[in-house]
């Protein structure tokens, strides 16, 4: 049977859960009494340490308790319900979608999108699975604590695998929770979040629902579930997804936008402006820290053409590699690649070459008795001479002093 | 029914879109993220003899006490030693007498290594690649992380699932996370040489 639909007490706000400053943060709260309803950018997962209630997430009610774990995503609007006289007690962290874009490798199938944004919002608090993500949970807890640069990079994945394992479980528990049992808003807002790329409207979308379902209906529903209508509400989804890909180096704005659904840049630029306060520009330097004043610091995905060259290097230091054919292929020139080298990396093409295989030699000094000059040419400098003038630039060395001194038999204790 | 949902797609649409959920560049789709992390639970008797190391490898120590030797110089190995090794580096184990090294290893290809590099929250004041590799001793919270790390990788080995791969790009991310939590700042950067390098 079909569940009914809860309306919004109030306009949703946002900035709650998620936000710059709370990037990898663990959050804690006690909701006392029904809070205000809740919509953000970005997507936050949320345990509930003790008490019982409600969440209703898009006009649907789920109930939950201690154990209990939901991710809420960027198209679901939630409100918090603490049952009479109890306390929710929360733990909330927030997944931006550039994070869960980064760690994403693949383009999704439509089954796959649906199947996720299809799953249950809340699951636990039984359940194989439950107890691995409370303990992440509780460890996400204690790194926050040290808010180092090594506890930032360890929390980034728990995120993610906290996604993982969460998804695992809407998986299995996919024959409890059906489409046609939701109510209106919910099956429209799941709808338009798997389709915001393309080219609907809400004619199309009430089709898809169902054969009886209005466009007027579905307009109705969408408002009474979140706050938007249909046109307010797709350009919302739309420019969550274009956030996503705000980390990528390579990506412009124009780009973005055209994978987001928007059939002209001028109108992302507007609607964006509307929606956050600020342009594209300035969102992503928000996104940004250099580690200052109290933040995590987060910078930009290098880029994939910064990535390939350096895998490139990684496989095949040892053979002959010109920089100008590199680049070619990557379609790029030698020249963006030398900026790019050094603007991201403060360092040359050359010069990561060159330790490549001057590491490589130093391996084949330590552990072989092979002359000098087959080192040369086994890690890829051509001549004894080369390898000779290079080792000693990043060694301060020569070839043969440091095979004596290695094999001298120096000791690391582990100090 | 005239019309179905999409939510009933029954296979019919394997159409790829863009979505919150689908990140990341072609690139990394097609070229450099495998299927192939690798992770082996080793039992180590006597000593080894000297492994070319191809790929970037995550180790540590489970049980027993040794060492390795890692391009010439030894480093003591006691349970919870957390070791990378990169395509530069041979290598070898040396158990102490009577006991037996229990080693997990786990190794990725260098494009899987340089996409973990490039994790928004890692600060790369400059790609350099140090002669020595990172060899830390952890306890606490630190030592449950890289050893649970450890076990997931090792489970996933013999479940392979659909998101295997991401789960296990996670744990190993784990491992970056703690040796750069470990290691000191100093070591991520060049050092000059006494020579006094071109400038």
């Amino acid at each position: 049977m079909k569940k009914k639909c809860r309306p919004l007490c109030e306009t949703p706000r946002s900035n709650i859960f998620c936000g710059p400053d709370k990037y990898l943060q663990l959050q804690e709260y006690t909701v006392t009494q029904e809070m205000f309803p809740v919509l953000e950018i970005d997507s936050y997962f949320i345990l509930v340490r003790e008490g019982k209630g409600v969440f209703i997430i898009n006009g649907e009610e789920f109930p939950v308790e201690s154990g209990c774990v939901s991710w809420i995503q960027g198209s679901q609007v939630l409100t918090i319900c603490p049952n009479f006289g109890e306390q929710l007690r929360l733990w909330v962290c927030a997944y931006d979608y550039q994070l869960l874009s980064y760690y994403t490798f693949s383009k999704i199938s439509l089954n796959s999108e649906a199947e996720i944004v299809n799953g249950l919002p809340v699951i636990g608090p039984e359940g194989e699975g439950i107890d691995a993500i409370i303990r992440l949970f509780c460890q996400f807890r204690e790194l926050t604590k040290k808010d180092t640069r090594g506890s930032a990079i360890i929390r980034s994945s728990f995120l993610r695998k906290i996604e993982l394992l969460y998804n695992r479980m809407t998986h299995s528990m996919k024959g409890q929770y059906k489409f046609e049992n939701m109510p209106l808003g919910r099956q429209a807002s799941l709808y338009i979040a798997t389709h915001s790329a393309l080219d609907i409207t809400a004619a199309q979308v009430a089709k898809a629902i169902g054969p009886k379902v209005t466009e007027a209906a579905l307009n109705h529903a969408l408002l009474v579930a979140t706050g938007l209508n249909f046109n307010q509400y797709l350009n919302r989804l739309r420019l969550v997804l274009a956030t996503s890909f705000f980390l990528y180096d390579s990506l412009p704005f124009d780009y973005i936008a055209s994978i987001s659904g928007f059939n002209m840049e001028i109108t992302f630029f507007r609607r964006f402006k509307a929606l956050t306060g600020v342009t594209p520009q300035t969102y992503r330097e928000q996104m940004l820290c250099s580690g200052k004043n109290g933040r995590v610091y987060r910078g930009m995905i290098m880029s994939e053409t910064l990535i390939s060259v350096i895998s490139y290097l990684y496989e095949n230091m040892t053979e002959y590699i010109d920089v100008d054919i590199l680049a070619r292929e990557l379609y790029t020139s030698g020249n963006i690649l030398r900026i790019q080298f050094k603007t991201r990396l403060n360092t040359s093409f050359k010069q990561i070459l060159s330790q490549f295989r001057v590491r490589y030699a130093e391996a084949l000094l330590t552990t072989t008795d092979l002359p000098t000059v087959d080192i040369a040419i086994e890690s890829g400098f051509g001549s004894g001479r080369t390898l000779g003038r290079v080792f000693y630039d990043i060694n301060g060395m020569s070839p043969g002093e440091f095979r004596k001194q290695r094999c001298g038999g120096k000791n690391k204790n582990g100090q | 029914m005239a019309n179905k949902n999409t939510f009933e797609t029954e296979g019919k649409s394997n159409l790829v879109i863009n979505s919150s959920f689908s990140g990341a560049h072609d690139y990394f789709t097609n070229n450099v993220l495998p299927n192939d992390i690798c992770t082996h639970l080793r039992r180590i008797k006597a000593p080894t003899s000297y492994a070319n190391n191809r790929d970037q490898v995550f180790l540590l120590v489970r049980a027993g006490t040794g060492k390795i030797v890692v391009n010439g110089i030894e480093y003591k190995l006691k349970p919870n030693t957390l070791i990378n090794l990169g395509p530069f580096h041979r290598y070898r184990f040396i158990p102490d007498v009577g006991k037996m090294l229990e080693i997990v290893d786990s190794r990725m290809n260098s494009g899987t290594y340089v996409y973990m590099i490039a994790n928004p929250y890692l600060k790369l004041e400059q790609f350099y690649v140090t002669s020595e590799p990172p060899v830390v001793y952890l306890t606490g919270l630190l030592a449950d992380i890289a050893n649970d790390s450890m076990n997931g990788l090792l489970s996933e080995m013999n479940v392979r699932s659909d998101d295997s791969t991401s789960i296990c790009f996670c744990y190993l991310m784990d491992l970056l996370g703690i040796l750069t939590e470990k290691m000191p700042k100093a070591y991520f950067k060049r050092r000059p040489s006494s020579s006094g390098e071109k400038k």
